[in-house]
C-alpha cells in the first residue's frame, strides 16, 4: 500500500506541479457550462423577452380590410401595422420578422358568418423568433372575441361549438417524466466526462513517461509492475474525480444562472393546459430517494475504472504520448456516441441481459435511478458486470506492462 | 559476484521475424572487481545491461546476481542492484532530494535513515546547492549526479553503469570516476558500459569486448593491446572488432 500510494502521491504532485495545464484543466472545466449554455441562452431569452413585451410593427397587405382587427391589435395587443404592397418579399428579405395578408372580401364574408381567410406570412428560418407566435396569438384571441359574439347573436352556449373536451393524464409521475427526460443527456454526459477526462493522464503517465525515459529508472527498482499500474490508476481516476466535480460545479451554476434568466410563463404551461413538467420540476415536484441518488452517482464508477484501465492499456501499448493520443482519439469519438446513444433509450423496455452490456448496461441503469427507479436484479447485473470488465481490463493493462518488447518499445 | 552463462535473447520484429541482440554470451564479474563492457552500437551492451537489471528475460541461458537466478528471484535481485541507465530520466518538477526519497521509498527505504542516506549522497556527490531546486533546467552534469545518486540511493552491492561519464564536464567525470574507484575498494561489484576507450583503460579490471551479441575477445587492458599487437586500447580495440579501417568509433 507505501509503494502504491508513493507513486500515487508523484503522479498527482506531477500533474498539479504543471501549473500552467492544471490550471487550464481545471478553470476550463469549471467555465465550460457557463460559456456554453450561459452567455448564448441568456442572449436568446434577453430578445424573447423583449419581443413579447415590446411594441412590434407588422407589415399587412390589405390594412385597410379589417379596421376593427387593425384597432384591436393597437389598442389590445400593442402590434402597429403598416401598410405594405407585398409582404411576402418584405419577410422573406428580413424586413420584418412577420407579415399579415387580409383578403379584399373580409368585412363581407365576416358579417355572412363566414369564415376569413388571413394569410400570416413567416420566414421558418428565424425558427426562434417569438413575434410570430404573438401575432397569431392575438389574431386567434380575436378570433375567439368574433365567435362569442356570433354565439351570443344566436343565442348559443361556447359549449355548442366545443362538442368533445379531452384531458390529457400523466400515466407517469412527476419524478418518473422528470427522470425520463433527464435520463437523456445526464448519463451520457457523466459517463462521457469519466471516460475522457482523464485521458491526458493516461497518456502522460506511461507513454509520456516512456519518452521522458522516466519510466525504466522505477522499473529497476523493487516495485512491481501491479502497484505501478494500479497506483496510476488511481491517478488518472483522481483527476476524472476532480474534473467531474469541477464540471459538475459548473453545470449546477449554469442551470441556476439559467433558470434565473428563463421568461416568466415560458414552461408554466403546456398547450393542453397540464402543467408541464419542467415547471413541476422547478417547483419540487421532482424528488427521488436518498438511496437511488446515492446509487446513480456510484452507478458510473466501475464503468469509469474500465475506461481508465483501457487507456493505461493502449498507453503502455504506445511508444509515445503522440502515438498514445492517436490511439485514444477514437474513445473520444466513443464518449460522444454514448451521449447520442442516450437519446433513443426513450421508447425502449430493456431485457435484464442488456444490463450486463458495458457502458449501456449503465446508463439504463442511471436512467431508472433518475426516474427513481430501484430494481435490485438489474441493478446487480449492472454492477457486477461492470466489476467484471473493470477487473479484466485491469489485468490486461497489467499484463501489457509486463510485456518487455511493448514497455521497452520507444 | 554476477555470473553470465551462454546468455541469449532474441526479440520478435515483425510477426514471423525475429532478431538476434545477445548471442551466447558468458561471463562472470567478481566482488571488489570493476569490468567494462565494449562494443560498437547494436553490440548488445544495453540488451545486456537490461537482461542483468532483471527488465528483460533470457532466451535461453542463466543470469545469477549474487547467487540469485534474475528470473526466479528477479524482485531480490532488483533490490540488490543499482543501475544507471545511459539516460538520466528525471522528473523534471522534482528536486534531487525529492528524487531520492521516491527512490528510497520504492526500496522499501523510511524514516530517518532514508533521510540520513539522502544527506549522504548529496554530500558525497556535492549537490547541496541545487538538491532542493527542482531538475527542469539541470546541466548533464547535475542530472548525472542525480542520476547517479538515485543508482546508490539504497546502497546495492552490483552496480550497473551505463556511459556513466558521458557527456560529462572534467569535474564532473572526475567524482563519478572516484566514486566507481571507491566502490571497488568498498568490495562492489561494478559493471560499466562505456565508449569512453581511455576511461575504461583507466577504470576497469578487465574489458569484455562485445560485437553483435557475442563475445570477441575479454582480459585486463593489457591483455587485449597484446592480443591484438598495437600499442594503444583504441588500436587494439578495432583490430578486435576486425574495423581498422575506421577512422573514428561509431
Amino acid at each position: 500500500m507505501r509503494v502504491i500510494w508513493n507513486v500515487f502521491s508523484k503522479e498527482l504532485l506531477d500533474i498539479i506541479r504543471d501549473r500552467r495545464r492544471f490550471i487550464w484543466m481545471l478553470v476550463s472545466s469549471l467555465v465550460i457550462f457557463p460559456v456554453l449554455f450561459v452567455a448564448p441562452y441568456a442572449l436568446l431569452f434577453g430578445r424573447m423577452a423583449k419581443q413579447a413585451v415590446d411594441t412590434i410593427t407588422v407589415p399587412v397587405q390589405g390594412l385597410g380590410n379589417a379596421p376593427g382587427l387593425i384597432a384591436y391589435l393597437a389598442e389590445e395587443q400593442d402590434i402597429q401595422t403598416v401598410e405594405a404592397g407585398n409582404v411576402e418579399e418584405l419577410v422573406r428579405n428580413k424586413e420584418y420578422p412577420t407579415g399579415l395578408i387580409i383578403p379584399d372580401d373580409y368585412e363581407t364574408k365576416l358579417a355572412a358568418g363566414e369564415t376569413v381567410s388571413l394569410v400570416l406570412v413567416a420566414d421558418l428560418r428565424r425558427s426562434l423568433d417569438v413575434t410570430v407566435m404573438r401575432l397569431s396569438g392575438a389574431i386567434a384571441e380575436y378570433g375567439q372575441a368574433i365567435l362569442a359574439e356570433r354565439l351570443k347573436e344566436r343565442s348559443l352556449a361556447e359549449e355548442f361549438v366545443i362538442p368533445l373536451e379531452v384531458e390529457r393524464r400523466n400515466a407517469a409521475t412527476t419524478t418518473e417524466t422528470a427522470g425520463s427526460m433527464l435520463g437523456l443527456f445526464v448519463p451520457g454526459a457523466i459517463i462521457s466526462i469519466g471516460l475522457t477526462a482523464g485521458m491526458p493522464v493516461a497518456v502522460s503517465v506511461i507513454a509520456g513517461e516512456k519518452k521522458k525515459l522516466t519510466l525504466e529508472p522505477v522499473l529497476f527498482t523493487t516495485v512491481n509492475r501491479f502497484q505501478l499500474v494500479f497506483a496510476k490508476l488511481l491517478a488518472v481516476l483522481a483527476i476524472v474525480v476532480l474534473t467531474a466535480i469541477s464540471m459538475g460545479m459548473s453545470a449546477l451554476i449554469a442551470i441556476m444562472v439559467l433558470i434565473r434568466m428563463v421568461p416568466e410563463g415560458l414552461f408554466a404551461a403546456s398547450e393542453t393546459g397540464t402543467p408541464s413538467t419542467t415547471s413541476e420540476m422547478l417547483n419540487g415536484g421532482y424528488n427521488i430517494q436518498p438511496l437511488a441518488l446515492i446509487l446513480f452517482l456510484l452507478a458510473p464508477g466501475l464503468i469509469v475504472l474500465f475506461g481508465a484501465a483501457l487507456q493505461l492499456l493502449l498507453s503502455t501499448w504506445a511508444r509515445n504520448d503522440e502515438e498514445a493520443s492517436a490511439y485514444l482519439t477514437p474513445l473520444s469519438l466513443f464518449s460522444g456516441l454514448i451521449m447520442f446513444v442516450a437519446f433513443f433509450l426513450d421508447e425502449y423496455v430493456p431485457k435484464l441481459w442488456h444490463y450486463a452490456l458495458p457502458v449501456f448496461g449503465t446508463i439504463l441503469s442511471m436512467r431508472d435511478l433518475l426516474g427513481d427507479k430501484i430494481d435490485p436484479p438489474s441493478l446487480a447485473v449492472m454492477f457486477v458486470s461492470s466489476l467484471l470488465y473493470a477487473l479484466l481490463m485491469l489485468g490486461l493493462a497489467v499484463w501489457m506492462f509486463h510485456q518487455e518488447e511493448v514497455v521497452f518499445r520507444t | 559476484m554476477i555470473e553470465v552463462e551462454n546468455l541469449a535473447k532474441h526479440f520478435r520484429q515483425k510477426l514471423f521475424q525475429k532478431i538476434t541482440a545477445v548471442n551466447g554470451v558468458s561471463f562472470a564479474v567478481n566482488d571488489g572487481e570493476v569490468v567494462g563492457l565494449l562494443g560498437p552500437n547494436g553490440a548488445g551492451k544495453t540488451t545486456i545491461m537490461r537482461l542483468l537489471a532483471t527488465m528483460l528475460k533470457p532466451s535461453s541461458g542463466a543470469v545469477r546476481v549474487g547467487g540469485r537466478d534474475t528470473c526466479a528471484r528477479a524482485r531480490e535481485v532488483r533490490g540488490i542492484i543499482g543501475i544507471l541507465p545511459e539516460y538520466w530520466g528525471l522528473y523534471e518538477r522534482f528536486t534531487p532530494r525529492e528524487h531520492l526519497r521516491m527512490f528510497g521509498n520504492f526500496y522499501g527505504m523510511k524514516g530517518a535513515a532514508l533521510e540520513k542516506r539522502i544527506n549522504e549522497l548529496i554530500e558525497l556527490l556535492e549537490m547541496g546547492e541545487y538538491a532542493d531546486r527542482q531538475c527542469k533546467h539541470f546541466s548533464k552534469g547535475m542530472s548525472q549526479k542525480v542520476a547517479m545518486a538515485r543508482t546508490l540511493v539504497h546502497d546495492p552491492h552490483h552496480l550497473l553503469l551505463d556511459e556513466p561519464t558521458s557527456g560529462l564536464d572534467v569535474m564532473s567525470a572526475r567524482l563519478v570516476r572516484r566514486l566507481i574507484i571507491e566502490s571497488r575498494v568498498q568490495g562492489k561489484c561494478v559493471i560499466v558500459s562505456t565508449h569512453i576507450l581511455s576511461e575504461a583503460e583507466r577504470l576497469c579490471d578487465r574489458l569484455i569486448l562485445l560485437d553483435a551479441g557475442k563475445v570477441i575477445a575479454e582480459g585486463t587492458p593489457a591483455d587485449l593491446i597484446q592480443r591484438a599487437g598495437r600499442d594503444n586500447l583504441e588500436d587494439a580495440f578495432l583490430a578486435l572488432l576486425g574495423r581498422e579501417d575506421a577512422e573514428v568509433m561509431s
